[in-house]
């Protein structure tokens, strides 16, 4: 009895050595990974995007019903607000009538200054315009998921961007999703430039809500309240897109609030600037039929074939 | 022996299969782009919970095996470097298995505070190897931010849970 005892005793304690031993093994293969995954790999870079051209479509699916919950009850918000809305919209239609009349002056003035010039145009740039179905920022990363991959047009590099500003860019690119690079997240690097003074410098983001201007001259005149724009150095980023507003200037730290409200962040522009017309031509998706921002059905890859 | 029939198979096999289940839903589940602010931040914090509380309630359920394939999913659908993920999500369920007998039956503010430090120590490794990796100093106060939304999301969660392991799972 005593040695039947034994014996369970000493399976026990092997197999509970076995165990331990594997756990060991595990914890060394997450070793592993994490040398071979070093953020630049392409190995992990192409499983992840496997990974997330499998899940977004779902993603995308389950999403829905809590979007039209969302919506429903933003409507029955708006419903609410429709005199005040109403009014406030009449006065800035009044503005904006005023500022298309000074719009189409200047582009008449522009075409025939062009013309004085002899001015060669730059490339048209073409866009995709992709939902957002997943938001994968964590504390150390910051970046989300689209619906819209090669499929659509869309590839490495491309400047993401809303109607408030640029956003970021693509990071990773799947067949039928992407995922994009926030600007807020700590190894994106934007070339901007002030509006105002010209100073050219670079943002920085710091995986906080607001990114800081970097390599910025000794002399330079950047003040609170100044609007950065892309300066388009480099050649990832068209310039004169708008990126944000200069909020704090404290002991050589200059903090930036973005233009773009991460946090409400929906349908987003992939602008292609690098390939003009490729993405019409050449793919068999007419991007054109995204263009209107306004538009909220989205080009996705599934409906575009 | 009776074999089990096949209702009763597949009705055993969800059971099983529901700490790890779970806790995969919770992380796809916080991934949705919910347009809320900050919510960003959750998915990591909802995981390291759900994989702290299988192992000390259900280890069976919750076997290395489960907590490799959550930390390779959850390292693969966040950006964060590649690895770190798993292999604090594998340190904190070798915690919870050492720390289990002892544990078992202390009251729950004791079980809280040990959560605590553990998730204490699993985001400040996590911080460390994220620095490490991306070769600068992560803004500390992200980690401090995980790890309070863990704190505090513990107790709820774990109420859940408990309930969960209550109704649908047979006692261990």
């Amino acid at each position: 009895m005593n040695k039947r005892m034994g014996s369970i005793g000493t399976a026990a304690a092997s197999r509970s050595s076995t165990h331990r031993f594997t756990f060991v093994l595990l914890v060394a293969f997450a070793f592993g990974l994490m040398l071979i995954g070093k953020p630049d790999s392409v190995l992990v870079s192409r499983v992840r995007m496997m990974m997330m051209d499998i899940t977004a479509p779902v993603i995308n699916a389950v999403s829905r019903p809590i979007d039209a919950a969302r919506e429903t009850a933003s409507d029955v918000r708006d419903y609410f607000a429709l005199k005040a809305e109403n009014e406030a919209l009449k006065r800035q239609n009044d503005t904006l009538l005023e500022w298309q009349r000074v719009a189409r002056e200047l582009q008449a003035e522009n075409a025939s200054l062009r013309d004085l010039l002899n001015f060669q145009p730059g490339p048209k740039v073409s866009f995709v315009t992709a939902s957002v179905v997943a938001d994968t920022s964590s504390s150390f990363v910051r970046s989300l998921i689209v619906l819209g991959g090669t499929r659509a047009g869309v590839a490495k590099g491309q400047a993401a961007v809303t109607g408030s500003g640029l956003a970021g860019r693509v990071l990773e690119v799947g067949e039928r999703s992407a995922r994009i690079l926030l600007i807020t997240d700590i190894n994106a690097r934007v070339p901007v430039v002030a509006e105002r003074s010209r100073d050219q410098a670079v943002l920085a983001g710091r995986n906080s809500d607001l990114p800081e201007l970097l390599y910025l001259s000794r002399d330079s005149d950047v003040k609170i309240g100044d609007r950065m724009v892309t300066s388009g150095q480099g050649g990832v980023f068209p310039a004169g897109l708008p990126v944000g507003e200069v909020i704090s200037v404290t002991g050589g730290h200059i903090l930036v609030q973005p233009y773009v409200d991460f946090s409400r962040l929906e349908n987003i522009r992939l602008i292609d600037y690098s390939l003009p017309g490729i993405l019409l031509n050449d793919l068999g998706v007419d991007t054109t039929k995204a263009l209107s921002p306004s538009k909220a059905g989205s080009i996705t890859t599934g409906a575009s074939e | 022996m009776i074999r089990p029939s096949l209702g009763q198979q597949a009705d055993i096999a969800w059971r099983a299969a529901l700490p790890v289940g779970l806790t995969l839903l919770l992380l796809f589940a916080a991934l949705l782009s919910w347009h809320l602010p900050r919510l960003g931040t959750i998915a990591s914090a909802l995981v390291l919970i759900s994989v702290f509380f299988w192992t000390l309630h259900q280890p069976g359920l919750m076997s290395m095996w489960g907590v490799l394939s959550i930390g390779l999913v959850h390292d693969l659908m966040t950006l964060a470097p590649f690895g770190v993920g798993l292999l604090v999500l594998l340190i904190v369920h070798g915690v919870a298995l050492w720390q289990r007998k002892a544990l078992n039956g202390m009251p729950f503010l004791l079980i809280w505070g040990l959560f605590g430090l553990v998730a204490a120590g699993a985001t400040l490794l996590t911080w460390l190897l994220v620095s490490f990796l991306q070769e600068m100093l992560v803004n500390p106060a992200q980690a401090l931010n995980l790890f309070l939304l863990e704190l505090v999301c513990y107790p709820p969660l774990a109420y859940v849970f408990a309930w969960i392991e209550r109704r649908l799972l047979p006692t261990d």
